[in-house]
C-alpha cells in the first residue's frame, strides 16, 4: 500500500463581498483510500480583518491516507460563510480543489461560486440575507448534476499543501 | 601550582534521561598558602626521586592532607542533588526556636537538632542551598551582573524569576485545549505575570564555601558559590562551572581586607549504568519501536492495484477553474475527451461533461467567470506495433464555451482544446477561445437580438479535423475571432509496471516511451519463467514416483 501525506494550512480568503468570514473544509476521497491519522474536516474560526484585504485563517491541515488504489485521489472542499453582526451565517461559496499528485509544497488559490435563485430570491436575498444552498454538498466535488446550477463567481480561497508520498515508486507511479 | 590553574569556569550543558536524584557531585577546596605551594614543590621533588630510585624521606610520606597548615584550609565533599547542607551562619540561626519562621526554618531547626545529637555532620566550609532555600530565589530576583551593584532589579528580571519560580508545578500537557474558556476575559495579574514569559521551569542547587579566616566561620560575607547546578524538566542539567575532568583546579580569591587564594576542584561521581543495563534498555526500546512499526504496517497493508503488463494507464485529476474574458455574461462549458489510437478506456468512464452556469464578477478589467468544476479522466495505453518512430498521441480535451442569459438566448463565446501533458505532475494550463464568424452583418446582428451563432459541426476542427488526412492542413477562408481563454489545473498521474524495472535498474530515462519499450521482452521474460516452472514441477512429480532406493543411489553418485 502506499501512503499520502498533507500537511498544509487554510492560509486565508480575498474577494469575498463582506468581512467577517470562517470557513468549513473536507477531504473526501474513494473507497481504496483509508484515513490514518488526521481530521478530515473542520471548520475555521471566524475572522475578520480590519485593514487588510484578505481575511487570513491559518488553518492547519495534517491527514495520512494509505491507498490501495489510485482511483479516488483526495479532493479538498471547502465552504466560506459569512457571519454578521447579529449572528447570522450565510453562505458565501463553494469551493473545491484537488489535493496535489505531485510531491512537494503547492499554493493553491481554489475559486469560489455561490448558487443563485430567482430574481425574487435575490431581491429578498439583499434586504434578509440567507439565500440559496445546496441540498447536498456532495455537488460541491463532483462534476456530474452540475448543469442543473446556475452559480454566481465568488472569492477565491488561498491554500498552502505539502504532499509527501511514500512507496509510490515501488508500484511503478509516476506522479 | 600557579601554571596549572584553569581559568574557563563558564557553565557547561549536559543532558540525560535518567532521574536526576543519581547526581552526585564532589567538591575539593583547598587553601592556597605559601606553605602549602612550598609543601607541593617538595612532594613533586620527592616523587621524581622516588622514580628515580632514590631513598625516600619519611617525612614527606604524609602528604595527602596539607600539612603544615591548619586542618581546616581542605575540604573534601560528595553532595547528592538537592541534599541540605548546612553552613556555619545556618546552624547558628536555626538552632533558636524563635527565629524560625516559617514551615522549612522549623525543619531546618529540628534537622540540626537532630544532628547536634547524632554529632555526624560532615562538611564544615562547604555547604548547599537547594531549591527550598530563599537564597536561591532571592539571587534569581536581585541577582546584578554588573559591577555597581543595581538594588532594583529591571522589569524584565522581576518578572522572570516569577515564572522561574514556578518549578513543576504547573504542568501542562501537550494539545490539551479546554473546550471551554478558551479566552480569559479578566486576567488576574498573577496570570498575566505567569503567561507572558515562556521558560521552562528548572531546579536550581548551589554549592556554596564559607571561606573565612580559620575559627571565623559563619559570616555571610564570606559565602562564596563554588558550583551551581541547574535542571530542567527535560533532562538537561547546567553545570557551572564545569567538572574539571583533566583541567586544573578553580581559584577563587576572597575579597575583604585579607585576600586569599583558594583552589576548587569539582568532579561528577554519579553512578553510571553499567554496559549490560545500557544494552538491556537500549534492546527493550527497539523491540518496542519494532513492534510500532509492524502494527502501523498492518495498518496500511501491502497491496495496491496494478494495471495489467505492458499498458500504460493515465489517470487526470482536473478541474476547470474560471473563464474569462468574454462578452457576454452566464457562462457554461461543455467538455469531452478525445482518446486517439492506442488508447482505451472503461465503459462506465464518463467522458465528457458540462459545467454548471456561472455569472461572472469583475477582476480587475476582465469579467471572470468560477467554475471550480472537477473532471476526472482514466485512459489505457498499449503500444501495439513495435516502432519506436511515432511518438504516442496523447488524449485531448476540447472544450466549448457558451452563454444562455435570462432570456434563454444562447450563444456560442468560443472553442478551444488542451492536449493532456507527457509528463506527471501538476499543470496549470491557460487556454485561450476563438469563436468562428461569418462575413457579413446578418450573423452579428442575430447573434446580438436572439441568440444562436455559428457553430462547428466537428469539434476536433480546432485542433486536426478527425477526418483529415494528408500532410498539410489548410484553414483557407475560414474566419475566427478571439475571445477569451479558460483556465484549467491538471494533476497527471502516470502508472505502469514498466516503471517498476525502470527504476529498479536506476536508469533515468527521458521520455515514457523509452521505459515503456522493452515491456515485450518482459512478457518473454515470463514465458521463460513460466516454462521453467512448469518443467521444475514436472520433474519433482517424477521425483517422487521414482523408488526410494534409487534415489539414493543417484544421489550418493
Amino acid at each position: 500500500m502506499a501512503e499520502v501525506h498533507v500537511i498544509g494550512q487554510i492560509v486565508g480568503a480575498s474577494g469575498f463581498p463582506q468581512h467577517s468570514l470562517f470557513c468549513k473544509w473536507g477531504v473526501h476521497t474513494g473507497g481504496a483510500w483509508k484515513l490514518l491519522s488526521g481530521l478530515r474536516e473542520g471548520q475555521t474560526q471566524v475572522d475578520n480583518p480590519q485593514n487588510e484585504e484578505m481575511a487570513s485563517w491559518s488553518h492547519p491541515i495534517d491527514i495520512h491516507f494509505a491507498t490501495k488504489g489510485l482511483q479516488g485521489w483526495p479532493k479538498l472542499h471547502l465552504q466560506v460563510w459569512h457571519q454578521d453582526s447579529f449572528g447570522r451565517c450565510e453562505l458565501y461559496g463553494y469551493g473545491f480543489c484537488h489535493v496535489p499528485s505531485s510531491p512537494g509544497l503547492h499554493e493553491l488559490q481554489c475559486v469560489t461560486w455561490r448558487p443563485v435563485g430567482s430574481w425574487q430570491d435575490q431581491l429578498s436575498q439583499l434586504f434578509i440575507g440567507g439565500g440559496v444552498q445546496l441540498k447536498n454538498s456532495d455537488l460541491i466535488y463532483s462534476g456530474a448534476d452540475r448543469y442543473r446550477l446556475h452559480t454566481s463567481a465568488m472569492g477565491t480561497v488561498h491554500l498552502q499543501l505539502g504532499v509527501i508520498l511514500r512507496h509510490f515508486d515501488r508500484y511503478g507511479v509516476e506522479c | 601550582m600557579a601554571e596549572s590553574w584553569s581559568s574557563d569556569a563558564g557553565e557547561s550543558v549536559y543532558r540525560s534521561r535518567d532521574s536526576v536524584k543519581n547526581v552526585k557531585i564532589r567538591v575539593h577546596i583547598q587553601r592556597i598558602t605559601s606553605t602549602t605551594v612550598f609543601s607541593q614543590k617538595i612532594q613533586e621533588q620527592a616523587a621524581e626521586q622516588r622514580e628515580k630510585g632514590l631513598i625516600e624521606l619519611s617525612t614527606f610520606n604524609t602528604q595527602a592532607s596539607s600539612a603544615g597548615g591548619r586542618p581546616d584550609d581542605e575540604e573534601d565533599i560528595t553532595v547528592g542533588w538537592q541534599e541540605k547542607l548546612f553552613s556555619q551562619f545556618e546552624l547558628d540561626l536555626f538552632r533558636t526556636e524563635a527565629a524560625c519562621q516559617s514551615p522549612l526554618d522549623r525543619q531546618y531547626h529540628n534537622e540540626i537538632l537532630q544532628l547536634e545529637k547524632s554529632g555526624t555532620q560532615k562538611n564544615r566550609r562547604i555547604f548547599t542551598y537547594t531549591d527550598y532555600d530563599r537564597y536561591t530565589n532571592l539571587e534569581e530576583h536581585c541577582h546584578s551582573v554588573t559591577t555597581p551593584e543595581m538594588h532594583t532589579p529591571t522589569f524584565l528580571a522581576e518578572r522572570m524569576s516569577n515564572v522561574r519560580r514556578r518549578r513543576q508545578e504547573r504542568r501542562i500537557a501537550e494539545g490539551s485545549i479546554p473546550k471551554s474558556r478558551l479566552i480569559t476575559w479578566d486576567p488576574s495579574e498573577e496570570f498575566v505575570k505567569n503567561n507572558h514569559v515562556i521558560n521552562t521551569p528548572v531546579q536550581t542547587m548551589h554549592i556554596m564555601g564559607d571561606l573565612g579566616p580559620y575559627g571565623k566561620l559563619g559570616q555571610r560575607e564570606n559565602e562564596y558559590v563554588l558550583c551551581t547546578l541547574r535542571v530542567d524538566s527535560n533532562g538537561v542539567i547546567t553545570v557551572k562551572p564545569d567538572f574539571n575532568s583533566c583541567r586544573g583546579p578553580y581559584r577563587l580569591e576572597t575579597e575583604g581586607e585579607k585576600q586569599e587564594l583558594w583552589s576548587y576542584v569539582v568532579e561528577n561521581v554519579s553512578l553510571s549504568m553499567s554496559r549490560e543495563e545500557q544494552d538491556r534498555e537500549q534492546r527493550v526500546h527497539k523491540d518496542l519501536y519494532i513492534r510500532h512499526k509492524e502494527y502501523l504496517n498492518s495498518l496500511v497493508g501491502q497491496d495496491f492495484e496494478m494495471p495489467p503488463p505492458g499498458i500504460l494507464r493515465l489517470l487526470v485529476n482536473g478541474e476547470i477553474v474560471s473563464a474569462q474574458g468574454y462578452e457576454y455574461d452566464n457562462l457554461y462549458i461543455h467538455y469531452f475527451f478525445e482518446l486517439p489510437n492506442n488508447w482505451s478506456s472503461q465503459p462506465f468512464q464518463q467522458l465528457s461533461g458540462v459545467t454548471q452556469t456561472c455569472r461572472t464578477r469583475s477582476l480587475g478589467r476582465e469579467n471572470v467567470a468560477y467554475f471550480s468544476c472537477p473532471f476526472s479522466c482514466e485512459a489505457y495505453f498499449r503500444k501495439e506495433d513495435e516502432s519506436e518512430g511515432s511518438d504516442p498521441q496523447w488524449p485531448v480535451l476540447y472544450f466549448k464555451v457558451l452563454s444562455l442569459d435570462s432570456w434563454q438566448r444562447y450563444r456560442t463565446e468560443g472553442y478551444g482544446y488542451l492536449v493532456i501533458p507527457a509528463a506527471p505532475g501538476c499543470h496549470n494550463l491557460t487556454c485561450a477561445i476563438w469563436r468562428p464568424v461569418q462575413s457579413g452583418t446578418v450573423a452579428e446582428l442575430r447573434r446580438f437580438f436572439i441568440g444562436g451563432s455559428t457553430e462547428l459541426e466537428d469539434i476536433s476542427y480546432t485542433r486536426v479535423p478527425g477526418t483529415f488526412k494528408g500532410e498539410r492542413l489548410s484553414r483557407f477562408g475560414f474566419r475566427s475571432e478571439t475571445t477569451g481563454s479558460v483556465t484549467f489545473k491538471l494533476h497527471c498521474i502516470q502508472h505502469s509496471r514498466a516503471f517498476i524495472d525502470a527504476n529498479a535498474l536506476r536508469k533515468r530515462r527521458r521520455s515514457v516511451l523509452d521505459r515503456l519499450g522493452g515491456f515485450s521482452q518482459q512478457s518473454s521474460i515470463y514465458n521463460v519463467l513460466d516454462a521453467f516452472q512448469k518443467a521444475r514441477r514436472r520433474m519433482q512429480e517424477a521425483r517422487e514416483s521414482l523408488p526410494q532406493d534409487l534415489l539414493n543411489s543417484t544421489a550418493s553418485a
